[in-house]
């Protein structure tokens, strides 16, 4: 993927750059408005990660100036101000999803991943979820597998539908937090941990077509198109 | 009937009313006193006026009586007109002519039934001689026009009295309502700051009286307060980025060493604590910048009528497995649509709080109660523990920031839950109580309801 990295912190620039070119993306980079938009206006990117607080200007009015020339390019926009309201008008101006700063690498490249999807899905969400032998009716909020159906509290359904529909992708516990829960701040206790295991009891346990659902050590879960191979 | 009561006793309580009776009061007190002296004075001249005349008519008749003792006796004679009238009595007091035919003892006022002429009573005015033959005369002066005039002269000042008074209650409750209403809008200039909207002034005119120099004076310490903790917030904005700025930047070297090093390596399990460390320290910060917002009040701008039953069912339903996994029970009773006017985010964070509280310092295996009941006009919550519970003299102190009480030292934690549930509860209007469950602790929030 091409991504625009605009951040004039030159050691978190560097940061994400390299890291991100470990992974064999395209990086270009600014460290101000001016050179941002100037790149964003002569060339195409597949998604830009934009600091809030920049010399110039504010991050804000970057992606308002990119949403006005028609330019959808998913935008993460990044920031050093953590309270809720600057999240809301992040969103509002345009931009795809807000990280604060500081965050772990695993945490941003998630998220880049993601809106990269969002972008390239279609618009309206489908209804029916398929994943392997697993489906998921989000209409008449019914789960099956293998032809078996299965009960789910309304949290757990929430959780399997968000993990299908981000399917083959990283999903992080603070992503679920934000996205199944609403909470917009880190509960003290393993509330995902629990739920990911209840769920998994239901969904993944005792199915010949083996798990589904994959911890990713320290990164997040990942909901597999293709069961593990350590089947149960 | 109760409002027109609270509305009537509201108004006997208002500065405004209690002013204009007062001003009504002393306008009345002068009015009296004004009233009373000119009564007075007028009353003593018409009544030297009048003595003056019988006494001249008394002169007058003296003299034609003793010109000619034995001469007509009539009212033309004596030089009386129709409204003065005479007496004639010998030495021993016996009636001899005249329409007056009782002899007074001594000059005076009185009601007296006149003889043949005119019937019925007058009041006259008598004056009394002693002719030189030793014959009494008697005149007297009909009192009725001067006491025509007195009593005009009472009814005009009643009727004045009586319409200044109700123009001076009137204009002094006019005045009075003028310059309280002006008060009133100070006071709510300064309940709308203390709600924490900073930004409302108070509107000075031209005339520079005594209330606009209050209003400029209170809206100069209003600016000097917005200022000030503008200032307060900007450094915590700027501390917070300053800080966080590095800390990204050691997470970062942490992270990318981190990733650079064996797993098996015992350095890579140094660095990941490191790691872990920094988000502690990040976690704090974030929790004390929230803390700080949510008493900045101006949350309040994004309120909103919620179905409180509904949050609650939710956080409940989201944490029971947490405790079914610890082998404890969680008891919850919510009454259904209890709605509060409040901040969906921050009253989840409450709710979460205060369970993550139970969960986290009460031992495994005890239970916890929430309840959720509307009572009169409250929404009331009640998280209840089985644990140790606090003491009563740490309670106050449980509330506080970055406070940890010596029994729950072992457990990580900043000691942050209780003082963001305290502020969410002030932000919200919401009186917090902690209480003795017996054991355990037992967290009492009321929420006035919304609606």
């Amino acid at each position: 993927m091409d991504i625009l990295v605009i951040d004039d912190d030159e050691e978190m620039r560097r940061h994400v750059v390299t890291s991100l070119g470990a992974g064999g993306h395209e990086v270009s980079q600014a460290a101000d408005a001016a050179a941002a938009l100037a790149l964003a206006g002569t060339k195409h990117f597949d998604a830009i990660v934009l600091d809030r607080l920049l010399p110039d200007g504010d991050g804000i009015d970057i992606v308002r100036e990119l949403r006005r020339s028609a330019n959808s390019t998913p935008v993460l926009m990044l920031t050093a101000v953590g309270d809720i309201d600057a999240r809301v008008a992040g969103i509002e101006a345009g931009a795809d999803d807000y990280l604060v700063k500081p965050f772990a690498f695993v945490e941003l490249r998630a998220r880049l991943l993601a809106i990269c999807r969002r972008g390239a899905r279609a618009d309206s969400p489908a209804a029916v979820l398929q994943v392997a032998d697993l489906t998921l009716d989000a209409v008449n909020r019914t789960v099956r597998r293998a032809g078996v159906s299965i009960a789910l509290q309304p949290r757990e359904f929430m959780l399997l539908e968000y993990l299908m529909r981000h399917c083959d992708e990283l999903v992080t516990r603070t992503m679920l937090l934000q996205n199944v829960w609403k909470y917009h701040f880190d509960p003290q206790t393993s509330i995902v941990e629990t739920h990911i295991s209840r769920l998994r009891a239901k969904v993944d346990r005792g199915f010949a077509s083996g798990e589904l659902i994959e911890t990713v050590r320290g990164e997040g879960y990942l909901l597999r198109s293709v069961a593990s191979s350590r089947a149960s | 009937m109760p409002d027109s009561v609270t509305h009537r006793s509201a108004l006997l309580r208002s500065g405004a009313f209690r002013l204009a009776v007062l001003q009504a009061a002393l306008f009345a007190l002068i009015v009296v006193v004004l009233s009373g002296v000119t009564w007075l004075s007028v009353g003593k001249y018409v009544e030297q006026r009048v003595h003056a005349t019988a006494a001249d008519k008394l002169k007058g008749a003296t003299r034609a009586l003793e010109a000619e003792p034995a001469g007509v006796l009539t009212d033309d004679a004596l030089e009386l007109d129709s409204a003065q009238y005479f007496g004639l009595f010998d030495a021993t007091g016996r009636y001899l002519a005249g329409e007056i035919h009782v002899l007074p003892t001594r000059e005076r006022n009185t009601w007296m039934r006149l003889q043949a002429r005119v019937v019925g009573p007058r009041h006259l005015h008598l004056v009394l001689a002693t002719l030189a033959d030793g014959r009494h005369l008697v005149v007297g002066v009909d009192r009725l026009r001067v006491d025509a005039l007195l009593e005009r002269l009472r009814r005009a000042f009643l009727t004045a009295g009586l319409i200044g008074l109700v123009a001076a209650l009137v204009a002094g409750f006019v005045t009075a309502r003028g310059y309280l209403r002006r008060v009133e809008r100070i006071a709510a200039v300064a309940a709308e700051i203390v709600d924490g909207r900073l930004d409302t002034r108070l509107p000075v005119s031209d005339r520079n009286d005594e209330i606009d120099q209050l209003s400029a004076a209170l809206n100069a310490t209003w600016q000097r307060t917005e200022s000030l903790l503008e200032g307060m917030r900007q450094l915590s904005t700027d501390v917070a980025h300053e800080l966080r700025t590095p800390l990204a930047h050691l997470r970062f070297r942490l992270e990318e060493t981190c990733a650079s090093i064996d797993a098996a390596d015992p350095a890579h399990a140094a660095l990941a604590r490191s790691i872990e460390d920094v988000d502690h320290v990040l976690g704090i910060f974030g929790a004390l910048l929230r803390i700080a917002q949510v008493q900045s009040r101006q949350r309040r701008a994004g309120f909103e009528v919620l179905d409180f039953s509904q949050l609650m069912g939710a956080a409940i339903a989201d944490y029971r497995p947490l405790f079914e996994d610890e082998g404890r029970a969680l008891y919850a009773d919510i009454q259904g649509g209890v709605t509060v006017v409040g901040d969906r985010m921050l009253l989840q964070q409450l709710l979460v709080n205060l369970i993550e509280n139970a969960l986290r310092h009460t031992p495994h295996g005890t239970s916890l109660t929430v309840q959720l009941q509307r009572t009169a006009d409250l929404a009331e919550v009640n998280v209840i523990d089985a644990g140790p519970g606090i003491p009563e003299s740490q309670r106050e102190r449980a509330l506080q920031r970055l406070v940890r009480l010596e029994a729950s030292r072992s457990v990580a934690g900043a000691g942050l839950g209780l003082a963001l549930v305290k502020a969410v509860a002030d932000l919200h209007e919401a009186s917090l109580q902690l209480l003795d469950a017996n054991p355990g602790l037992w967290v009492k929030i009321r929420f006035p309801q919304a609606g």
